[in-house]
């Protein structure tokens, strides 16, 4: 039974304003109100507080992993100029590469000392050389681990391949990242460099692999830098670098990845 | 898992797509796609479908974008009301495709199919219950009818002539009812 109330409204513009922003009035009443919103302030803010109390209706769904294929897509989509310019190109990379490759793995950026407040400490057992496993494409598993400028583990990457996806996650798990933003590129031989997202969570988070940057894997080495979330730049800030990891095929390792 | 997006953050990321900052709409899009993702599976309930909205979703943001700050709403915010506005318009047209009657039948199912599916029990409810939104807690004190057609207002879009011919109501009594409805939940939310 549905009972029909007398209908005691506390404030009209209130409630008027609850059913514009919910889409319950007809096309005409929303031309009115429309209008309405562009110079009645109060109504506005009304208008503010029901959209605002509604929406985090939708927020509190839980996330899940969009297609791995969604920023290409867009890309293609929305930029085709970019087709063979995604890979940025700049004359810091290769030096940074050949740092990471040939000079023990464990690259010291001048200037860098803000370490993020939940970057592990140093450790003893740490090894000298970052160490990074990436196998072909026949199914086997793929991952990369990145050290800081001390030789700490600092971010742990597996990757899928065949899914055009990788998960980034700290080795410590659970300390929340607070003011910085980590942010995780691909760099390749040949000096490119390609932002593959932020990492925005303590625990796993998923990204995209470039379809393109898979055949040559193999010979790619990972940076992390630190910036705001607002502040990151198309260009590879080289200045930022707080952890890297080069990427190998992993029969070139005769020891398991580890933390330490 | 703890997020480190402080509102200003995406608030900033907006402003920086509106001006054609493509650096800023991919980060922007790597932060935010999961939850709009999230959002369009609840609603559409089809991974195919939520992926292709998901998709355009991300197109609308990247061309609306400079309408952000005229909209007097935080970032994450205004790109849930996009999203939203995309899946009320795929789902109002999805229904008038498949004929309003059946599906109309379909929605009357929804209050017992969300309440076998939840809401959480025991302990579990206890603790969730305080990261809960305040307006997911004054839904749940009012009538269990008059919160359950809310939401589906929100989230599928429901409107004022489906909720009549749903309740049996002519146009002037649904809106009665539906007023009544937002009164009693803008005094819980003190709106």
């Amino acid at each position: 039974m549905i009972a029909i109330d007398p209908a005691p409204q506390p404030d009209d513009d209130s409630l008027l304003a609850a059913e514009h922003a919910l889409g319950l009035v007809t096309r005409d009443e929303a031309r009115v109100l429309d209008a309405r919103l562009a110079r009645d302030p109060a109504f506005r803010a009304h208008h503010v507080l029901w959209t605002e109390a509604f929406a985090r209706l939708g927020q509190s769904i839980p996330p899940v992993d969009p297609p791995a294929d969604l920023e290409q897509r867009l890309r293609r989509r929305l930029f085709p100029d970019e087709a063979e310019g995604w890979w940025r190109r700049t004359g810091l990379v290769p030096a940074l590469v050949s740092a990471a490759v040939a000079g023990g793995l464990v690259l010291a950026v001048g200037g860098w000392d803000a370490r993020a407040p939940w970057m592990a400490e140093p450790s003893e057992a740490a090894a000298p050389v970052a160490r990074s496993a990436v196998n072909d494409q026949a199914g086997r598993g793929f991952e990369a681990l990145l050290r800081d400028t001390e030789g700490a583990a600092f971010l742990r990457v597996t990757f899928a391949v065949q899914e055009a996806r990788l998960i980034a996650e700290r080795p410590d798990g659970d300390a929340p990242l607070r003011t910085q933003a980590i942010w995780l590129w691909l760099l390749a031989e040949d000096g490119a460099a390609v932002l593959l997202g932020p990492v925005l969570e303590a625990g796993p988070v998923h990204l995209t692999l470039p379809g393109e940057a898979i055949p040559d894997l193999s010979s790619m080495t990972l940076a992390a830098t630190a910036a705001p979330l607002d502040t990151a730049d198309a260009a590879f800030p080289s200045d930022r670098v707080v952890a890297t990891g080069p990427v190998l095929p992993e029969a070139h390792h005769a020891e398991p990845l580890a933390s330490h | 898992m703890t997020p480190i997006t402080q509102p200003g953050d995406l608030d900033a990321l907006i402003g920086r797509t509106a001006r054609g900052d493509r650096a800023a709409f991919r980060i922007l899009q790597a932060a935010t796609a999961p939850r709009l993702f999230g959002l369009c599976l609840h609603v559409l309930d089809d991974r195919a479908e939520a992926e292709v909205a998901v998709f355009d979703i991300c197109l609308t943001i990247w061309h609306r974008a400079a309408e952000h700050p005229d909209s007097g709403l935080d970032g994450m915010t205004w790109l849930t009301v996009i999203a939203r506005d995309h899946l009320v318009v795929r789902s109002r047209a999805a229904r008038a495709a498949r004929g309003a009657p059946d599906d109309l039948a379909l929605l009357a199912d929804l209050p017992a199919v969300r309440s076998a599916v939840g809401p959480l029990g025991g302990a579990a409810q206890a603790d969730a219950q305080d990261r809960r939104p305040r307006i997911e807690l004054c839904l749940d004190r009012l009538d269990p009818d008059r919160a359950e057609m809310l939401r589906q207002v929100w989230f599928d879009g429901l409107t004022a002539p489906e909720i009549g011919q749903r309740l049996g109501l002519g146009p002037e009594a649904t809106r009665r009812w539906l007023r009544t409805s937002l009164a009693h939940l803008s005094r819980c939310l003190g709106a």
